[in-house]
C-alpha cells in the first residue's frame, strides 16, 4: 500500500528532473574544464620547455677568439681578420660582424653580414678578411678598434680590441713605395691542360697549388692581386701584361711568357680586352696558356718569375713588376 | 467493464487541476534546466576561449626573444639613439610597441617605432621574423654624455628586453 503511494505520487518528480539536469550540468562543466585545462597546461608546459631549451642552447654557446687583426687604410676602410674557435659542444652560426672605431672625440661603426659562417663544436672559424668602411678616419690620430660577432642564438662574441696609431695606417703608403699591386703568394694556382691545344671556351681543369710547373704542358697561371694604391682608384690592366720567366741554363737565356688572359665562368676565352683591379678587392688575374718548353739539357731548373703588369690608373699609365717568385721546372 | 471506467475517468473533473499543475511544473523545470544548461555551456565556451587565448598569448610571449646587437648614441651630431636588434626567438612577427630609456634621475619613452633593415631600408611590415635583424632610430633624444642608461623595448605580445648603455 505504501509502495504504491510512492510510485503513484507525482510530487517529487520535478525535483528529480531538476537534479538530473544539475548533475548533467556539473558533469559537462567539470569534465570539459578538466580536459581542456589539461590540454592547455600541456601547451604552456611545452612553451616553457622550449624557452628553457632556447636558454640552455644560448648559454652553452662558447667561442674563443684566437687572433684578431685590424688593418686600417687612409680612405676609411678597415680590414678585419679573426679566428674563432668554437669550444662548446653545439654548433654556432655567426650572422653579423660589427666594427666600432673610436677615440676620445669621435666614434663611427659599420657591420657586415656573414654567409655560411657555421662552426661545429671544436672547429675553428676563420673570418674572411672583411673590408668595412668606417668613414671619418683621420690618419693623424690614434684610434681604438673593437668588433664583435652576433650569433644566431643572440650571443655576442667580442673580438680582441686594438689601439692603432697613425703609424699603423701605412699599408697604402707602403704600396706607394714598392708598388700599388700586391700578390697573395699562398693563392698562386695553375691549370694544367696537358700537351694539347687550348681552344676558345675550354673549361679550366682542377687547379694545382704549386710553384713546380710542367715544362711541356700548356698551363694557365692564376694569381690573386689586390690594388692598394693610396689614391683608391681602380687599376685597369691591358693586354701588355705578362707572366715572364727566364732560364740561364744550357748556355742560352731562354724566356717564356704567358700573356694576360680572359677566363670567364671557368672557361678560357681567347680574346682579352682589359681587366680592372678595384681598390682593396682581391682579384684573380689569369695568364696563358703557354709552357716553358725549355731544352731538356736545361732541366731541372729553378727560374725567376716576373709578373709584368701594365695599364692605366685614372688617366695615367701604370706599370709594375712583381719579381718575388721562383718556379721549379722538373 | 473497461468502457464505464474510461467514461468515468473522462467525465471526472476532480484531479484535472493537479495533473495540469504537475505538467506545468515539469515543463517549467525542464525549460529552466535547459536554459541553465545552455547558459552554462555558453559561459564555459567563452571561458574556455579566454583561457585558450591567454595560454596561447603566454606561450607566444615565451617564444619571443630579442638580442641587442648594438646601441649607438650619436652625442656629437644628431643626438639620436640607434638600436640594432635581432629576433633570435622562435616566433615570427615580433613587433615593437614601445621603447624606454631611463636612469635613476630621468626617463623618456617613445611609442612610434619604425623598424628598418640593417641596410637602411624600411621594413614595410614593421616587424621582425625569426632570424631577422633590424634597427630603429630614436631621433634627438638628448642623453647626457658619460652617464649610464637602461634601454628597454617592449613588444606587442608583452615581452620586454633591456640593454645597458654607457654614453
Amino acid at each position: 500500500m505504501r509502495n504504491r503511494r510512492k510510485t503513484a505520487g507525482k510530487k517529487g518528480f520535478s525535483s528529480v528532473v531538476g537534479a538530473v539536469f544539475m548533475v548533467l550540468i556539473m558533469m559537462v562543466l567539470a569534465s570539459s574544464y578538466f580536459v581542456y585545462s589539461l590540454s592547455q597546461n600541456n601547451v604552456y608546459n611545452n612553451a616553457v620547455a622550449q624557452k628553457n631549451q632556447l636558454n640552455v642552447d644560448r648559454l652553452s654557446e662558447s667561442a674563443e677568439v684566437i687572433n684578431t687583426t685590424y688593418t686600417p687604410y687612409t680612405n676609411g676602410k678597415v680590414t678585419v681578420y679573426a679566428q674563432i674557435k668554437n669550444i662548446g659542444a653545439s654548433s654556432i652560426q655567426f650572422l653579423t660582424v660589427w666594427l666600432k672605431v673610436y677615440n676620445a672625440s669621435w666614434t663611427n661603426y659599420n657591420h657586415s653580414n656573414l654567409t655560411d659562417a657555421n662552426v661545429q663544436g671544436g672547429s675553428t672559424f676563420t673570418l674572411p678578411p672583411l673590408n668595412l668602411t668606417v668613414s671619418g678616419f683621420n690618419s693623424n690620430f690614434t684610434y681604438s678598434f673593437a668588433s664583435w660577432l652576433i650569433t644566431a642564438r643572440g650571443n655576442v662574441v667580442p673580438l680582441q680590441q686594438t689601439i692603432v696609431s697613425a703609424n699603423n695606417i701605412i699599408v697604402a703608403q707602403v704600396s706607394q713605395g714598392i708598388g700599388s699591386i700586391s700578390m697573395d703568394f699562398k693563392q698562386f694556382r695553375y691549370y694544367d691542360f696537358g700537351s694539347g691545344y687550348v681552344s676558345n671556351g675550354t673549361s679550366l681543369p682542377s687547379s694545382k697549388n704549386s710553384y713546380s710547373i710542367p715544362n711541356s704542358n700548356n698551363t694557365i697561371l692564376a694569381v690573386l692581386l689586390t690594388n692598394y694604391d693610396n689614391t683608391t682608384q681602380d687599376i685597369i690592366l691591358n693586354a701588355n701584361s705578362y707572366f715572364w720567366i727566364i732560364t740561364p741554363q744550357a748556355g742560352t737565356v731562354k724566356p717564356a711568357a704567358w700573356n694576360i688572359a680572359n677566363v670567364t665562368n671557368g672557361k678560357y676565352i681567347n680574346s682579352f680586352s682589359t681587366q680592372t683591379l678595384q681598390y682593396g678587392k682581391p682579384t684573380i688575374v689569369y695568364f696563358g696558356p703557354s709552357s716553358p718548353s725549355f731544352a731538356a739539357s736545361a732541366l731541372p731548373t729553378v727560374v725567376p718569375v716576373f709578373i709584368l703588369l701594365f695599364g692605366k690608373i685614372g688617366t695615367d699609365d701604370f706599370g709594375q713588376n712583381i719579381p718575388f717568385i721562383a718556379f721549379y721546372i722538373p | 467493464m473497461v468502457r464505464p471506467l474510461f467514461s468515468r475517468l473522462f467525465k471526472s473533473r476532480s484531479a484535472v487541476s493537479a495533473v495540469i499543475s504537475n505538467l506545468i511544473l515539469i515543463a517549467a523545470v525542464i525549460a529552466v534546466g535547459f536554459t541553465a544548461l545552455g547558459w552554462t555551456y555558453s559561459a564555459s565556451n567563452s571561458y574556455v576561449a579566454q583561457y585558450g587565448n591567454s595560454v596561447r598569448s603566454n606561450s607566444e610571449q615565451l617564444a619571443e626573444n630579442l638580442a641587442f646587437e648594438y646601441v649607438y648614441y650619436n652625442h656629437s651630431g644628431t643626438t639620436s639613439l640607434s638600436v640594432y636588434i635581432l629576433n633570435c626567438g622562435k616566433i615570427n612577427a615580433v613587433n615593437l610597441t614601445a621603447a624606454y630609456v631611463a636612469n635613476a634621475n630621468w626617463t623618456n619613452s617613445t611609442f612610434t617605432i619604425a623598424l628598418k633593415w640593417l641596410n637602411g631600408t624600411s621594413i614595410s611590415s614593421n616587424h621582425l621574423d625569426m632570424g631577422q635583424e633590424g634597427y630603429f632610430v630614436w631621433p634627438a633624444i638628448g642623453l647626457s654624455q658619460g652617464n649610464s642608461y637602461t634601454v628597454k623595448i617592449t613588444t606587442w605580445r608583452g615581452s620586454s628586453f633591456e640593454y645597458q648603455l654607457a654614453t
